[in-house]
């Protein structure tokens, strides 16, 4: 499996670390012990979606330019889709 | 550990980086003359300049302003004399110094490039190979994951790459001849040793550059 690295290009499966599903961290302001940024911490921690199709997950080109990655990926044909770049910039709601 | 005044003039560092593993000769197969030749650097400063968050741009326009050359957001190296830009992530190059002024080239570097990014001496971080001859892409080919040929690492080109196992800094050099491999200094023994095995069919010679 190669993974296209918007810097590095294409690069063999294992220069790369999987991070799994790519899910964004809870907002970390406010009450942390109540319950719902508790409920939310354990979703973001502990649950994930597993699904057989289209994924979303992170990756780090450990062994190249170590940038984490977001991954589109085919978990049941392992066909990459898309690519980016995690950037300071990016939007929660794209992780 | 010497405190002198004087330890960021050149040769005061080569004697403690010639790592004790390094053995200079002929080896290999009886191939006349010898078809790799493996040299070890050791009047190399190296930094990792990386861009405080959004300052890429005025970084590289203060250091093409210092050094009259504008490093490139990409794994590509730019050289003027006596230092080379090489990217090796989104906003982060090696600035290699080598010979003499190195010195004033640190100074340089620092006025130029501290108030936009972070620079780090690395020096004694790396060992860095440099292997030549016509069968140097074959030897290297064997232990690295990607493609060596021209036509996908050119002149000039870099990458962080895996070679044998170990995440070393590769680059062919500006004009095509030499492909240089620079191994965090741990692992660089193996990394040697590795390069040695390797070009062997070839004979190859070892030597030191200073
Ligand atoms: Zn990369």
């Amino acid at each position: 499996m190669l993974i296209n690295c918007p810097y590095c290009g294409l690069r063999d499966l294992t220069e790369f670390v999987v991070a799994g599903e790519a899910v964004a961290r809870p907002d970390a302001h406010g009450d942390l012990d109540g319950a719902d940024a508790r409920a939310a911490f354990a979703d973001a921690v502990y649950l994930r979606e597993n699904p057989a199709g289209v994924h979303r997950e992170h990756w780090f080109h450990a062994a190249g330019c170590q940038s984490w990655l977001l991954v589109e990926r085919d978990t049941r044909t392992h066909e990459i889709i898309r690519v980016d770049a995690i950037s300071a910039g990016m939007a929660r709601e794209t992780l | 550990m010497s405190n002198n005044a004087d330890a960021s003039q050149q040769s005061i560092l080569v004697p403690e980086l010639t790592p004790r593993y390094f053995a200079p000769g002929r080896r290999g197969a009886a191939i006349t003359p010898p078809e790799v030749t493996l040299a070890l650097i050791t009047d190399e400063d190296r930094f990792n300049v990386e861009a405080r968050r959004g300052k890429s741009a005025e970084l590289i326009a203060a250091i093409a302003k210092a050094f009259g050359v504008s490093p490139i957001d990409r794994p590509v190296t730019v050289e003027t004399d006596g230092v080379a830009f090489v990217g090796v992530g989104p906003a982060r190059w090696h600035t290699i110094s080598r010979g003499e002024g190195r010195a004033g080239r640190r100074v340089r570097l620092i006025e130029a490039a501290r108030p936009l990014a972070t620079v780090v001496d690395v020096s004694h971080g790396f060992v860095t190979f440099r292997l030549s001859g016509p069968k140097a892409r074959d030897a290297l080919a064997k232990l690295a994951h990607i493609d060596l040929d021209p036509a996908s690492f050119a002149a000039g080109a870099c990458a962080g790459a895996a070679l044998h196992g170990v995440n070393v800094q590769l680059r062919r050099s500006p004009d095509g001849a030499a492909f240089e491999c620079a191994a965090p200094r741990s692992f660089a023994a193996s990394v040697y040793h590795a390069l040695i095995r390797a070009a062997d069919p070839y004979g190859l010679v070892v030597e030191s550059l200073a």
